[in-house]
């Protein structure tokens, strides 16, 4: 799902008015777009927007902001979220495997930039199953799935850093931001979490092992100095700064939360894609210790 | 005779009872049957551990993909 909030937010940042924003949706979508739903969608993170609006807003953000990988990467990635969204596919089960065969043949071509992106997106691959083989009790599946998704993603981020040190050496334009290493090490997280029920995130050792052996805390912090609007950042700082019991933490999180939307400052809210955080058990130290600070 | 007949009336008005009561509450408790045949045949708690991680690898290589079906507060991966 994407974030429109953050895109948005990350498009009027540029310094457009309200006024060229419109006309830059206009050139994209001639049947434009109702000015009341665009300040809704700047200033609300539940709101939802319909598929044309959505469309035209993530195009303009493309063209804003391209991205770096190869449009043939680019293009991979595309097909598969379809093909995951599209829920009355029948054959979806087997497309998925052959487009596994494919990337593993096809991940061994090209430059480094783009096996990284084949990298990553082979990593999404095996990260998507994550959720349903849990839930399933296909505990050895799971194990395997984990392993080939950090395997990935961890090939992805060495030969992205590679590319950005490279870059800077030669004092070419870097064109992988720290916000580009930084999904990959979410999604890095991401493996260890979504692989354990909610009531085994507080107390995995993995998971804990991963969190203090990486700069996941710090990283997202420089984040959301660049882009405070980024919720989902301020909310994933939260969860885990609070399954490492950092008081500190949670409080700077809990405060980069409402700064991206003062909507959250209420523990019920619930934006688009996520649940409120009062109902997800992995925030639960957290408001303990904000509830006592408030007192 | 009236008796016995009263008898075997409200036995088996007693029979068709219990028969539609216990109809109801299969239909409300169906058996788990898709869960059970997706569980892994392997024990919940066996360890896994590296060095077998390889191993499961290979035997998992054709493993059949599963449709994605997040449920509760799960992170979201992003590209």
């Amino acid at each position: 799902m994407s974030n429109l909030y953050s895109k948005i937010h990350r498009l009027k940042a540029q310094g457009w008015t309200w006024e060229t924003f419109l006309q830059k949706i206009d050139l994209i979508y001639p049947a434009g777009i109702d000015p009341k739903t665009l300040y809704a969608l700047h200033r609300k993170p539940h709101h939802q927007a319909n598929n044309q609006i959505s469309k035209a807003i993530l195009e303009l953000h493309d063209q804003q902001f391209p991205s770096p990988f190869p449009a043939d990467t680019q293009a991979l990635l595309n097909i598969y979220n379809r093909l995951l969204s599209c829920k009355k596919h029948s054959g979806i089960d087997q497309d998925i495997k052959d487009f596994l065969v494919f990337l593993a043949s096809d991940i061994n071509f090209g430059d480094n930039l783009r096996r990284a992106r084949l990298h990553w997106l082979k990593a999404d691959i095996h990260l998507d199953q994550l959720p349903t083989l849990r839930n399933n009790g296909q505990s050895q599946a799971l194990a395997v799935q984990k392993e080939l998704a950090l395997e990935h993603y961890q090939q992805s981020y060495q030969l992205l850093e590679g590319i950005k040190t490279q870059q800077q050496k030669s004092q070419q334009a870097v064109t992988i931001d720290d916000f580009t290493l930084y999904k990959l090490q979410q999604n890095m997280l991401a493996c260890h979490l979504n692989s354990l029920h909610a009531d085994q995130r507080y107390t995995d050792q993995s998971l804990k092992h991963y969190l203090n052996h990486s700069n996941f805390i710090q990283s997202s912090k420089r984040v959301l100095h660049t882009e405070p609007y980024q919720w989902i950042i301020a909310r994933n700082g939260l969860r885990f700064s609070s399954i490492n019991s950092n008081k500190a933490d949670c409080e700077f999180f809990y405060q980069a939360l409402i700064i991206a939307n003062s909507a959250f400052a209420d523990f019920n809210y619930a934006p688009n894609g996520a649940p409120p955080i009062m109902q997800s058990t992995e925030f639960k130290w957290a408001i303990q210790q904000i509830n006592e600070g408030i007192q | 005779m009236i008796r016995q007949i009263i008898i075997i009336f409200t036995s088996l008005l007693l029979i068709s009872a219990c028969s539609s009561s216990d109809e109801q509450d299969r239909a409300e408790h169906p058996a788990p049957a898709a869960t059970v045949e997706l569980m892994d045949s392997r024990s919940e708690g066996e360890s896994t551990s590296p060095a077998s991680i390889k191993a499961l690898k290979k035997s998992h290589k054709n493993a059949p993909i599963i449709l994605i079906q997040n449920e509760d507060d799960d992170m979201q991966r992003l590209d």
